[in-house]
């Protein structure tokens, strides 16, 4: 809301900057977006009339005229095109200043002398506007102080108002808590008017979505222009000048905060106008220009046809032109929440619907009706033929009944219950006192309050917020251990960095396209944005790691071509109709493992790392039984360097190398690595219990096996076996693979050294001499493993 | 037999001068096989003549002999001892290195300042005994608007831009959303848990909104609810205060306005004192000396009355804070885009 202090001051008298007021506002909760001042520091310019314009002897675009301020005579050179003999213009005497620190001296231009300046709308600091000198309407008195008939040396500014405060809507509403903060009286503008009636003017027909209605008929009006102070007045707040009539309604709405509207009272069929809902099929014309379907939506129309969407929108046809002979003015109270649902509809917001739709107040109604009328009727706009005032369902007044020494306890403070009703009384609410109890009834403008917290608000405000002490309450009861989903993550966060993972945030939003470039799957198990922002966000990211592979190419553009990345974030699939939430737990890692070193040479990475961190992670969750297996990995991994991990029956993840193909779709390094973990599913995998076993007793027995397996034998096979068939085998491990020369084709030989040991006594070569027999003889039944020459 | 007993004095004398005057464990070397060699050495053969001798000198001069092979055998070892370390302390200084040469090229990563932002608020929190609570980031309507006090077709809905999901739906057949604050975990503990409630929700956010400098339509938000008997501004006036400080520094102070957020009554919007200036007023914080920083207040009544507490009995306050706007105060960083780009010259300066 763009308020003009000099505005404001009609109705409370104060003495405060902008700054000042900005402050005080700050303090009463409501925060100003901007301060914009307008013709600060003009003095000595008058309004003057150019009797008599001739062209410069010795310049062409320059021209000599004779100016009179009402009492003396100026001969003065001007620039201008525009300039003409007969206007009244803003002259600047030797010796004004002008925003800037322009000061005007006598002058000689072009050998001619120069009495002064006139003044363009920029030179007297009114925006921009520089394509001539500013031509004042006719009729301005001569000799006037520039700063009044422009209203100069204001200041705007645009206070943003909240949804629960609708009375600041207007500049009427800021004074008013301006004068209860500074307990200043309060000025209403004249509205007084001469007595009408009119007795068939308004059929409401919608009580429950319209508590009032005021119409009045003007006869005779003449449309014009508005005068400069009132379009001056409206151009500073943001609203284009129309024409006299409209400018007295958008005037007071902006005065008042109560919207208004007028109609070209000729061009309904009938004297009078219905409050209906619009039937099935009904059309009206804006003033936009648009058609828009009523139906279902409250309306005003005469008794053929609709004229004006309720608080939202007038009609074309209705609207008022130079021709117009008779209007008929309409301040009413629409339903809020109708209008929203109306403006909604209709995609439209309008001054008038953003009002209604906060809230106005019903006895405002009336006072701009009267003083729109006020206004029309002091403007020469013809005179008043009749009025109808017609009220619908009238809401119950509301009643706030307390205890004031709750009000206490919730600000915290000490205040006195003479304290509380005093406050509440300069914000104009009616206070009765019932022994302990205090009873308000809020003002109508006031329908935000309705509850002893809505009180306390505005009792704290008044007093200041500065007055709440610190108070230091701890909870220390009903403490909870972190969820297990947390303890994961905040384990994993951990190892990943102490593995040089730096943690990443993404916005959790993917493109389809990127999404099926990435898996080749379409939208089947995808959660989908109905409203997205843009393509690059339509889905709620289903894995991250569409998202960390873009990051890893921005930064691979940018040079770095190492770099290891986590994140942890939740990721969304459909199950069935709902929308799945898991928390997954991802990382990328590209290039080599570290970079260039003097020492040591880097390398590429490879899946043994990735696998290695996957590894390592479980460790550190201490999950047992996870299997890696080929079941399920998705094609955009290479097909034989990735892993699908399991717990029982159910995927937990997967790890691998990105497909070469996918990398140099990408522009990523073939040696890129990727990993997902599910930390919502493993949160459900019981860890295995810590603990610790004591240091072994008695010595360990350690054999060295070097044996020849057919290639499709799985160290996992091999290892499994050993442990369990060989007895008192306490740790099997593989210290070299081989394969070539020297081995049949499609074989290779695994080399493990196995640690016995029994935990309560010492073993003896010759028992582990028969142990280790078996166990060759098992391995050569089971896996055909022969011992390596 | 005198001279035997001179032969051993002498032998004694000379191969403990012999030892200390040797430089080299080669030196040392050829002493210990002078006097004591297996079959050449002095001391060696002279104790080989001990049974020819009689018996009364035989004795004496065993005795001698004995003592004075032990006393060269000790003196050798420790000459030997000073002599290797003197020779490994030589060549330890003679392998010296460039140590200023960077080491093993083992990096520690790091988490993202905006993580370290959010655990440094919550252990705040934490340590005042505060449970942590999370919740979905899809959301029903009903928690993310209507619960907070936020009815159906009320215009503080127009200041949360939302997203909404295209084909997932609520039990009442509503489009589910994306939650534009963390406050609907405020509505979820309060249904599950009874007062006295102390709760911090960190979290995701979405507002469909353009992102730029200081925009974006993910952010992050740590929420706080206490909700107790008896519970004030003040004690929301401390909470907040030691989390000024915790965050900010020892001589934070907090200052409440008057603002407006539909589930709270009061509403505060809650200004730190300006850490860049300690409140004289600097570009930071405008020259006012403040930093607006959170929304906050005590928790609506309606909202209360929606889950079934007696806001007659029963007060409480909650606040949320921006992280994205503290680890931008805290880390001078003045385009909230950089949080999301990931690229690693920016992430490595938080570790």
């Amino acid at each position: 809301m763009k308020v003009s202090l000099q505005w404001l001051k009609e109705f409370v008298d104060f003495d405060l900057s902008a700054e000042e007021v900005v402050k005080l506002l700050r303090s009463l909760g409501f925060d100003t977006a901007s301060i914009e001042r307008v013709g600060a520091g003009v003095s000595n310019v008058v309004t003057a009339k150019v009797e008599s314009r001739e062209k410069h002897p010795n310049a062409d675009k320059l021209s000599l005229c004779n100016v009179f301020d009402g009492t003396t005579r100026f001969r003065v050179v001007c620039g201008a095109p525009n300039v003409a003999a007969g206007q009244t213009v803003p002259l600047a005497r030797v010796g004004a200043k002008l925003p800037g620190g322009i000061e005007i001296k006598p002058a000689t231009i072009r050998g001619e002398d120069s009495q002064g300046m006139l003044c363009s709308n920029r030179e007297l600091g009114l925006g921009e506007d520089h394509d001539g000198i500013l031509v004042l309407p006719e009729g301005t008195p001569l000799g006037e102080d520039i700063n009044k008939t422009l209203f100069l040396n204001d200041s705007v500014l645009d206070v943003e108002v909240m949804p629960n405060r609708p009375d600041l809507l207007s500049h009427w509403g800021v004074a008013r808590e301006i004068s209860a903060a500074l307990r200043k009286p309060l000025k209403m503008p004249d509205a007084s008017i001469p007595d009408a009636s009119a007795a068939d003017l308004v059929w409401l027909k919608e009580p429950s979505l319209c508590s009032r209605y005021i119409g009045r008929t003007f006869g005779a009006v003449k449309v014009g222009p508005s005068p400069l102070w009132m379009k001056l007045r409206l151009e500073r707040c943001g609203i284009r000048s129309i024409n006299n009539l409209v400018d007295v309604t958008n005037y007071v709405m902006l005065e008042l905060g109560h919207p208004l509207h007028v109609f070209d009272f000729d061009s309904l069929t009938s004297g009078r106008v219905t409050v209906r809902l619009g039937a099935e099929g009904e059309k009206l014309s804006c003033l936009d220009g648009v058609e828009r379907s009523v139906d279902g939506r409250l309306i005003i129309a005469d008794d053929a046809r609709p004229l004006a969407v309720a608080g939202v929108i007038g009609g074309g046809p209705s609207s008022v032109s130079d021709k117009t002979k008779n209007v008929l003015l309409e301040s009413a109270h629409f339903q809020p929440s109708h209008v929203r649902a109306t403006r909604r509809k209709l995609n439209l917001v309008t001054e008038s619907s953003y009002r209604f739709e906060r809230g106005t107040d019903r006895e405002m109604a009336s006072v701009a009706s009267r003083r729109a009328a006020h206004l029309i009727l002091s403007l020469g706009g013809g005179k008043m033929t009749g009025a109808r005032d017609v009220q619908g369902d009238v809401p119950a007044s509301i009643l706030v009944r307390f205890d004031p020494s709750r009000v206490e306890s919730l600000l915290g403070f000490p205040i006195s219950a003479n304290e509380i009703r005093e406050s509440m009384e300069r914000l104009g609410f009616t206070v009765q006192s019932d022994g302990s109890t205090l009873q308000l009834t809020p003002p109508l403008h006031r329908g935000d309050v309705r509850d002893i917290a809505d009180v306390a608000e505005e009792v704290g405000r008044l007093a200041g917020f500065d007055r709440v002490p610190v108070r230091i309450r701890a909870a220390a009861q009903n403490l909870e251990s972190p969820s297990a989903e947390r303890r994961l993550l905040a384990d994993g966060r951990d190892y990943l960095i102490g593995q040089g993972f730096l943690e990443a945030k993404n916005y959790g939003l993917v493109s389809k396209a990127a999404w099926s470039a990435l898996t080749g799957r379409v939208s089947e198990g995808l959660v989908e944005l109905d409203n997205p922002l843009s393509l690059s966000g339509e889905l709620l990211a289903p894995s991250l790691l569409p998202l960390l592979l873009a990051n890893l190419q921005l930064n691979r553009r940018r040079g770095t071509t190492n770099a290891r990345l986590f994140e942890v974030a939740r990721a969304f699939s459909d199950d069935k109709g709902a929308a799945r939430e898991q928390r997954l737990l991802s990382f990328v890692a590209g290039g080599n493992d570290h970079d260039e070193h003097w020492k040591f040479k880097p390398r590429a990475l490879e899946f043994w790392d990735v696998k290695a961190w996957v590894e390592g992670l479980l460790n550190s969750w201490r999950i047992p039984g996870v299997r890696f297996e080929a079941l399920g990995v998705p094609p955009f991994l290479h097909p034989s360097q990735a892993r699908v991990l399991y717990v029982g029956a159910s995927p937990m993840g997967l790890f691998g190398r990105l497909h070469p193909m996918k990398a140099d779709a990408l522009d990523l390094s073939r040696d890129t690595f990727v990993a997902e973990l599910d930390l919502t599913a493993l949160t459900a995998v019981k860890p295995s219990e810590s603990g610790h076993a004591g240091l072994p007793a008695y010595p360990a027995l350690i054999r060295d096996f070097s044996l020849v397996f057919p290639g499709d034998v799985s160290w996992d096979a091999v290892s499994a076996f050993v442990a369990r068939e060989a007895e008192n085998a306490e740790t099997v491990e593989l210290f070299d693979v081989y394969k070539g020369e020297g081995l049949p084709p499609e074989h290779r030989s695994l080399a493990f050294r196995v640690s016995f040991r029994n935990p309560r006594r010492t073993l003896t070569d010759a028992e582990v001499g028969k142990t280790q027999e078996k166990l060759l003889a098992g391995l050569r039944d089971r896996f055909k493993a022969v011992l390596r020459q | 037999m005198s001279e035997s007993f001179e032969q051993l004095n002498k032998y004694q004398v000379d191969s403990l001068h012999e030892t200390s005057e040797a430089a080299t464990p080669e030196a040392l070397d050829a002493v210990h096989l002078k006097y004591l060699g297996r079959k050449e050495g002095l001391l060696t053969q002279l104790l080989q003549t001990l049974p020819s001798l009689p018996p009364d000198q035989r004795k004496e001069l065993g005795r001698k002999a004995n003592e004075a092979k032990r006393a060269l055998e000790s003196a050798l070892a420790e000459k030997k001892q000073s002599l290797e370390s003197a020779r490994l302390t030589k060549t330890l200084s003679e392998t010296a290195e460039d140590l200023t040469l960077p080491g093993t090229p083992l990096v520690r990563g790091g988490l993202h300042p905006l993580t370290k932002v959010e655990e440094d608020i919550v252990a705040v929190f934490q340590r005042l005994g505060f449970n942590v609570a999370e919740g979905p980031e899809v959301e029903t309507d009903d928690n993310n608007f209507t619960a907070l006090n936020h009815p159906p077709d009320h215009p503080a809905r127009d200041s949360h831009d939302t997203f909404y999901l295209k084909s997932h739906k609520d039990a009442a057949g509503a489009p589910l959303l994306l939650r534009t604050h963390t406050s609907p975990v405020q509505i979820r503990y309060m249904k599950t848990h009874k007062p006295p409630l102390y709760i911090v929700a960190p979290g995701r956010v979405f507002r469909h909104e353009a992102v730029d400098a200081t925009h974006s339509f993910v952010f992050h938000q740590v929420e706080g609810l206490a909700v107790d008997e008896g519970i004030s501004l003040a004690d929301l006036k401390g909470a907040l205060t030691l989390f000024a400080r915790e965050m900010f520094g020892g001589s934070a102070e907090v200052r409440f306005r008057p603002s407006y957020f539909p589930f709270v009554e009061p509403g505060i919007e809650v200004d730190i004192s300006c850490a860049f200036c300690s409140g004289k007023g600097c570009r930071v914080c405008k020259n006012t000396g403040w930093v607006e920083m959170l929304g906050a207040g005590l928790v609506h009544p309606n909202v209360l009355r929606g889950v079934g507490l007696d806001p007659g009995k029963f007060s409480g306050y909650a606040f949320g804070i921006g992280v994205e706007r503290v680890a931008m105060f805290k880390y001078g960083v003045d385009d909230m885009r950089l949080f999301y780009e990931n690229d690693v010259r920016f992430l490595r300066q938080f570790r």
